[in-house]
């Protein structure tokens, strides 16, 4: 599994890891991971800490998620991100859209 | 029992050896002082009977010099006299003698004060030989705690020392701290500390801080999350620590940024947190109970984390400074210990010297930790070596037909090739990118004839790899082609990617798909690589990495 996922000790916060790479081959596996949260008022958090490389279909996925948690006002966060992730999410301007540390 | 006779009369000599052997001592008798030095090593008498008066050496000055050999062992000397002399027999007791034997001599008061000297040397030896024992052991203990400190040093000490943003004082109740505090950076530039106080303390509560320690150097290094971390912590000092043993703990990371920490709190005082002008925030609150204690499956790991702006501080403090009581009675408490800090005007060094002074003067009953962490980029991002690009020209190409291209994932087998290769390996996450890009590109609307308008209706986005995973399990014909030709004299590589697909126009593609399309990943494709152009009606595309762009765009 190269997915994981963790509440914060008060459940204000809902992380998810993705390790190694953010493809298209994630594509179930990260709806799923998000899915259940349903109206509960968490920040999510994707952490690319462990991810290693990331692609199109992985910036896919975050919008998906994005639009599919929208109708709740929330933030999404996504943190530790490496300077060649930062890169990528900068090409597609994905700044204005999520909270990138 | 050995019992030395020393008199230059030999009657005195006869009367005392006899009686002496009937009390059943062993007797040896010399008729002058110098002989009594001589044999004395030999004979190592446990009591010496000494003429007052003897030709030669006086047994006045004798009697220090037996002494003397008898070594640390008390060595009772009993002078021989005639003398009523109150004068003379003062100053022989006073030279070293322990008592005397008057003549005539009577052999029940002989008896009695040769016994009551025996015990007295007895006493003395027993003395000697548990302090002899005494010296083995606390030698040998000295060594230990040698070995064992140098061990513990070795383990802790491979922290950031020297880190600028972080300020630490420790003040350990003895050579051994229960107390422990260390940091490490992650692969990212993050910053981990973790501040965690054993119960008890000296070398009992230290011992635990080294497999604390060996886990989390190992699990930092690999830049592992704070949750990960505490839970196999958690799980080595349950299996380690006896059951009234345990770790009270703070694992806090800072982000490489300076603007996110995320902790995991067990039962350790809260820290503080403060404004970057000094005015306080909030506490660190334990949500966990202390390391040690919980069985993995029931062990709670959840973190939590806050943004924090620019110049905040996190203090760190053991109980051991918080329940100092620097006026009996009463508590310095963590907010006794902002107190201290904001006097000094966060200057660290004031404020420890200030801690220190309070020690001096009350009775510290544990360790001590304390430490100030100040919320800034860390600077920490290890600069990779940057490896000279290889020489070596090559040329590389993979075709997949059919079935071939469901089996296998030519990206990543690629990339398992480059990336060893001098001076690639900081170019492989672009390098990724670019062919997982190129390559599904060409599987997708070359070869299964993807529309990538599906994905912009509101479930489309998986219905469309939904359709691709369909339409990939039916293909049986068609191929995929890539080429890779590096050329080190123009530090590039050329990348071909064809399909046999029907071809499309890519401009158009580009142009019609929204949100969700190959047109984010054209733009991703035309920002990392150097140049991009489609041939043969979009079935083929062609792209140069530069593995210097910098330099390159100069020319």
């Amino acid at each position: 599994m190269n997915l994981y996922t963790e509440y914060s000790s008060d459940r204000q916060q809902f992380i998810i890891r993705v390790k190694g790479k953010f493809d298209f081959s994630m594509v179930q596996e990260f709806r799923q991971s998000y899915s259940e949260l349903g109206d509960e008022p968490v920040t999510v958090v994707v952490d690319f800490r462990e991810t290693e490389y990331i692609d199109s279909a992985a910036l896919g996925m975050l919008l998906n998620m994005r639009k599919s948690l929208s109708g709740n006002p929330r933030t999404i966060q996504l943190i530790n991100c490496r300077p060649e992730i930062r890169k990528i999410l900068d090409i597609s301007r994905f700044d204005k859209l999520f909270q990138i540390d | 029992m050995r019992v030395l006779i020393v008199d230059d009369q030999a009657v005195n000599r006869q009367q005392l050896s006899q009686m002496v052997t009937e009390f059943g001592y062993r007797v040896l008798t010399v008729n002058n002082a110098q002989q009594a030095i001589e044999i004395f090593p030999d004979f190592a008498p446990d009591i010496v009977l000494l003429d007052v008066l003897m030709p030669g050496k006086k047994g006045g000055e004798v009697a220090p010099v037996l002494k003397e050999l008898a070594g640390q062992v008390h060595l009772p000397i009993l002078f021989i006299t005639a003398l009523d002399d109150k004068r003379t027999l003062l100053r022989c007791l006073e030279s070293g003698g322990d008592d005397f034997i008057s003549k005539p001599f009577d052999p029940v008061v002989l008896s009695a004060k040769l016994k009551a000297h025996m015990r007295t040397r007895k006493l003395s030896q027993s003395l000697e030989e548990k302090n002899r024992s005494l010296a083995y052991h606390s030698s040998r203990m000295e060594r230990e705690y040698r070995i064992v400190r140098h061990i513990f040093r070795n383990a802790l000490d491979r922290d950031l020392s020297d880190y600028p943003h972080l300020n630490t004082l420790f003040m350990p109740l003895s050579v051994f701290n229960g107390d422990v505090l260390l940091t490490a950076r992650g692969p990212l530039g993050n910053l981990y500390i973790f501040m965690g106080d054993f119960t008890g303390h000296g070398l009992a509560a230290a011992i635990g801080t080294l497999p604390a320690s060996q886990t989390f150097y190992a699990m930092t290094a690999h830049g592992a999350p704070v949750s990960e971390i505490v839970r196999e912590m958690n799980k080595r000092l349950t299996q380690l620590l006896p059951e009234d043993m345990f770790c009270a703990a703070i694992l806090l990371e800072l982000s490489s940024s300076g603007e996110r920490i995320s902790y995991w709190n067990g039962g350790m005082t809260p820290p503080s947190l403060i404004a970057p002008d000094g005015g306080y925030v909030m506490e660190l609150q334990p949500q966990h109970v202390a390391l040690g204690i919980l069985e993995p499956e029931v062990f709670d790991a959840g973190i939590d984390s806050l943004s924090v702006p620019f110049g905040s501080r996190v203090v760190l403090l053991t109980d051991g400074l918080s329940e100092l009581e620097p006026t009996e009675g009463k508590m310095l408490t963590s907010q006794g210990v902002l107190e201290i800090l904001a006097d000094h005007g966060w200057d660290f060094s004031k404020a420890s010297a200030f801690v220190r002074s309070l020690v001096e003067h009350v009775q510290q009953r544990d360790d001590i930790t304390l430490a100030v962490l100040e919320c800034v980029p860390t600077g920490l991002k290890q600069v990779e070596d940057s490896e000279a690009l290889s020489t070596m020209p090559f040329s590389v190409s993979t075709e997949l037909r059919g079935e071939e291209v469901r089996k296998h994932d030519p990206v990543a087998r690629l990339l398992r090739a480059l990336s060893p290769i001098e001076g690639f390996k900081p170019h492989s996450f672009a390098l990724f990118t670019l062919l997982s890009e190129t390559y599904n590109n060409a599987i997708d609307h070359g070869l299964l004839r993807m529309d990538s308008s599906l994905k912009q209706s509101f479930d489309g986005f998986e219905r469309y790899y939904h359709e691709r995973d369909r339409r990939l399990a039916e293909l049986s014909e068609g191929a995929v082609r890539i080429e890779m030709e590096y050329v080190p004299a123009e530090s590039r590589l050329y990348v071909t990617v064809k399909d046999s697909g029907e071809g499309f126009n890519p401009s158009q593609v580009a142009q019609r798909d929204g949100e969700f399309s190959f047109g984010r990943g054209l733009s991703l494709v035309q920002e990392l690589a150097e140049s991009v152009h489609w041939e043969d009606e979009g079935r083929c595309i062609r792209f140069v990495y530069a593995f210097n762009s910098v330099t390159e765009m100069t020319h």
